[in-house]
């Protein structure tokens, strides 16, 4: 994965999805301009399912990105291409493709359930849509397959109301939903979060299992590093909407260097209470009202444990620290 | 509940399906009950009861009720009980025909406003917030007593006019919040144009809303119409509950304890009001999958 | 811990009234706390700790019912104390953090007077007074002497979680029972609270009930921890000891289910659904979920049983009738 450029000798057809230099601006209650999204910059690889994950806390943007990724959004400025072409500049049989073959899952299984029609709905919708069926018995066949890969039994989920069923069963149906068409790319925002723990876990490996069964990437995007090392390949971490540090999981979370990389993970409580916070954290948790002018210095420069003067001035820019690791911070850069 | 509907036939099947609708729904119930028999009144009522004495002077006058004439006589000599059925289908009218053309307008412009967001929004909002500072009451007085001849088509579009407003401010912002549900995300993510989603995805959520904005502007404007024929306003020239209700005062009816003449209009009122409440309050009740059993 | 308990929970029902019945929501808890301990409460949803929480502090309002059971708190009977006297102790002795209690922040009132008004609710103190303890106490978990003079939605999620903190705080309770009190914060807000929480808990000495379905947080502040199933606590043991050596099958399960930050371990979820609370099945209520479970587990429901000194389990395996 490179950091910025990605012009030159790749060719277009060699990545299934690219973002170049997404930015997305929104207007703040004040009045004011900000960048939700502040140049980002990634590709999913078409030679092999690759799970890339997009974490950050709240705020960071990665939901807006996942937003823009999927064509629900028009980014400020930027591209989103599929297959080399850009998105929003697609015609309609062309979008009509990428929609195929780019679906989504999202976070909170109560809502996606337009509560007004039965649960299957969203199933029946997507099967005529996208034409996947010629006959109402092709298309119950198909749907008790997805059923299947997911682990539900047609009795349980079919012909249900969303309020009849759990949140782990809609979200189960969420996923099979988004099999249907047999995409290449699934946008998957949060969806183990609203989920109970002991749950969790199956649904994450049957999306581990889809992945090697029917080579679907998995854009990722999450708060959860744990679960993001688990299931990901490659880790890009936003921070107030700029890509703070990315590059192959292990690589990153063996040697984080970014200050808030390394801040985040000495954060995340341990389900072992011998490794028990024993020393408190360095770092200013106050004004998050305020949304600071990021177009001057570090985006992470008045919370910095670190910092020092050039942070406050110049913006750092991604710089190549290993063999598939990159990282924004001026104590890198060269 | 029975699961043998092998023995069943289809009618009963049918009976069965039916009455399940409106299981343990009181409202709905009690609605159409109310509003059924009021309809009938006054849309089959003047074909099926024979009709006489619309004109005036056809009978003796202030004659109390009797079995040949069922609510009396007013001062002009008429027999009340076919001025109300007449009174109670015109009132009708003016409430259907104000409150659907109301309701479209702005069913459509909230939507539209709610939807597309951006300059339609300001635009369609800004032309809203003026109609709503606009004082109706008084404004109608003024068009009434300006517009002599003022018929009762005029009167409905008028009525109309004046109670959009309202109907687009809710649905606008009914819009707004259903359009950031995850469900709308889903539904492009699906596939579905802007216009199915709108009509597929959130109509239906908002069909007992667009019920209640209905209801009241229909009661709304006959409300308006009655208040305008009570004060000599307003047209004269077809038999409105209003009007009943303003001959009844003109006549000193209430004097001369001719409560024949002023309860039925009165009763009716009330009971399309009530009816229109209960009906709603059954409606939502049947459209929300949640609130059935 | 046992020469002087602080809190002690007797056989607790907590029920609801449904049209269906009664929904058992709690089903005969029990547990002990000390003087300066913490006990978390862990479960995921539906499993009763919510309930719990308000039952002990007697806050339960219909449908939700108190059925049976005792909470003696210093040494007298919490539900069976009324009106004034229980006002008394709430708050001065006892005080709630409960679940997006942040958001519960009267949005017209600045903090600081909302300090002094529960100060001054509660004790006999003057507004002056009220005032320089509001600020120190604002100080002692970590804001700015300005945040007095602040509305809630000028400050973020972890000032006003803090700020929460702060009030329930306020009087040094001998008890503070918080519900899910980090649970809609960022990471790193997170830890910054769960240290100004725990470091202005052990400086009034008080203990704590801690309510959430996270594990590792539980692991980073409790001294004790209680597992819940369905109503009831499966699993009652000292912290170290359930991590290393977890007995019930559902706790083993719970932890089986959570990541490690920089273990490669693969986590495995646990089939099925809880029980529905309603009729709930003769035997152990975990029964249908369980890998080792015997066909004594179907018919017959274990008690929460003791294996040795502050340890109780609550499955047939280790013992018991």
């Amino acid at each position: 994965m490179h950091a910025g450029n990605t012009e030159g000798n790749d060719l277009p057809e060699k990545f299934i999805l690219e973002a170049e230099h997404l930015i997305k601006e929104f207007k703040a209650r004040g009045g004011e301009y900000f960048k939700a999204v502040n140049d980002i910059t990634f590709q999913v690889p078409r030679e092999k399912p690759t799970v890339i994950s997009l974490v950050g806390e709240s705020g960071s943007g990665k939901t807006t990105t996942g937003l823009m990724v999927l064509g629900l959004l028009k980014p400020t400025s930027g591209t989103v291409k599929y297959e080399g072409k850009d998105i929003f500049k697609m015609s309609k049989k062309e979008f009509w493709e990428f929609r195929k073959n780019v679906q989504a899952i999202f976070q909170d299984p109560y809502e996606v359930y337009n509560p007004f029609y039965k649960a299957d709905r969203i199933l029946k919708i997507t099967i005529k849509k996208f034409k996947l069926a010629s006959s109402e018995s092709e298309a119950k066949k198909l749907m008790v397959e997805a059923l299947k890969d997911v682990n539900l039994t047609p009795e349980e989920a079919l012909d249900k109301y969303p309020h009849q069923l759990s949140g782990g069963q809609r979200q189960r149906l969420m996923i099979a939903r988004a099999l249907l068409t047999r995409p290449r790319l699934i946008v998957a925002d949060e969806p183990v979060s609203m989920v109970d723990a002991s749950l969790r876990a199956d649904i994450l490996n049957t999306m581990l299992h889809l992945k090697k069964e029917y080579n679907i990437s998995y854009l990722f995007i999450t708060h959860d590093l744990s679960i993001a090392e688990y299931f990901s390949d490659r880790i890009i971490v936003m921070y107030r909407g700029v890509n703070v540090e990315n590059g192959d999981i292990n690589e990153v979370l063996s040697n984080p260097l970014h200050p808030y990389v390394k801040t985040l993970i000495e954060s995340i409580p341990i389900p072992d209470p011998k490794r028990r916070w024993t020393k408190k954290i360095r770092f200013k948790i106050e004004d998050l009202t305020k949304r600071e002018d990021s177009s001057r210095g570090c985006i992470f420069y008045s919370r910095c444990p670190v910092a020092t003067k050039i942070c406050s001035t110049k913006q750092p820019e991604l710089v190549k620290v290993g063999k598939d690791h990159f990282v924004a911070c001026h104590l890198y850069s060269k | 509940m029975r699961r043998d509907k092998t023995t069943k036939t289809t009618i009963q099947n049918r009976i069965y399906a039916i009455s399940s609708v409106f299981r343990g729904n009181i409202s709905l119930l009690a609605g159409l009950c109310i509003l059924i028999p009021i309809f009938f009144l006054g849309f089959v009522g003047p074909y099926i009861f024979p009709v006489k004495g619309i004109r005036l002077a056809s009978y003796p006058s202030d004659l109390p009720p009797s079995p040949e004439h069922l609510l009396g006589t007013d001062t002009s000599g008429r027999d009340l009980f076919t001025v109300l059925l007449y009174s109670v289908r015109q009132s009708l009218l003016i409430g259907l025909i104000a409150g659907t053309v109301g309701t479209v307008i702005g069913v459509t412009l909230g939507f539209t406003a709610g939807y597309k967001g951006g300059i339609i929004d300001d635009i369609i909002r800004n032309v809203t917030d003026i109609f709503l500072i606009i004082p109706t009451w008084p404004l109608l007085v003024i068009l009434s007593a300006y517009l002599k001849s003022l018929t009762i088509p005029a009167l409905a579009t008028l009525l109309a006019a004046f109670s959009w407003p309202g109907t687009a401010r809710g649905m606008r912002s009914q819009v707004l919040s259903l359009k950031e549900r995850g469900f709308i995300r889903l539904a492009r993510i699906s596939g579905e144009s802007d216009l199915e989603i709108i009509f597929k995805e959130i109509l239906p959520n908002m069909l007992s809303y667009i019920g209640v904005m209905f209801g009241l502007s229909m009661t709304g404007a006959m409300l308006a119409e009655v208040g305008l024929e009570i004060i000599g306003l307003g047209p004269a020239e077809s038999n409105t509950l209003g009007l009943m209700i303003y001959w009844a005062i003109y006549y000193n009816a209430l004097v001369k304890r001719m409560w024949w003449w002023i309860a039925p209009p009165v009763i009716c009122l009330v009971a399309i009001f009530v009816g229109i409440q209960l009906l709603n309050a059954g409606l939502d009740r049947l459209y929300n999958p949640r609130l059935r059993r | 811990m046992t020469s002087k308990d602080l809190l002690k929970v007797n056989n607790l029902k907590v029920y609801y009234r449904s049209p269906a019945g009664k929904v058992k929501a709690v089903d005969g808890v029990s547990f002990t706390l000390g003087e300066n301990e913490v006990l978390g409460i862990v479960g995921e949803s539906g499993c009763g700790k919510s309930t719990l929480a308000t039952a002990i502090l007697k806050l339960t309002r219909p449908p939700c019912y108190i059925e049976d059971g005792e909470v003696i708190f210093d040494g007298k009977n919490l539900l069976d104390l009324e009106g004034e006297d229980l006002r008394r102790i709430r708050w001065k002795e006892l005080s709630y953090i409960p679940q997006g209690s942040m958001n519960s922040l009267n949005p017209v009132m600045k903090i600081g007077d909302q300090i002094v008004d529960v100060m001054m609710a509660h004790t006999e103190i003057s507004k002056e007074e009220a005032k320089e303890k509001a600020g120190k106490l604002l100080e002692s978990v970590g804001l700015p002497s300005e945040t007095i003079n602040m509305y809630p939605h000028e400050l973020s999620g972890g000032m006003k979680q803090r700020v929460i903190i702060a009030i329930a705080t306020a009087l040094e309770p001998k008890l503070i029972v918080a519900d899910e009190f980090t649970t809609a914060l960022d990471v790193l807000v997170q830890r910054k609270v769960i240290e100004f929480l725990e470091e202005r808990r052990a400086s009034i000495g008080a203990s704590m009930i801690n309510i959430t379905h996270d594990i590792a947080v539980q692991a980073m502040l409790a001294h004790k921890l209680a597992v819940m199933y369905a109503g009831k606590i499966v699993e009652l043991s000292d912290v170290y000891t359930i991590f290393e050596e977890p007995l019930h099958p559902y706790t083993k399960g719970l932890i089986m289910a959570t990541p490690v930050l920089g273990e490669k371990k693969v986590i495995r979820g646990i089939p099925g659904n809880p029980p529905n609370l309603l009729n709930p099945p003769p035997g152990c209520r975990f029964y249908p979920r369980c890998t080792i479970a015997e066909n004594k587990c179907k018919h017959k429901s274990p008690p929460l049983m003791k294996i040795e000194e502050g340890r109780y389990v609550a499955c047939w395996k280790y013992g018991g009738e």
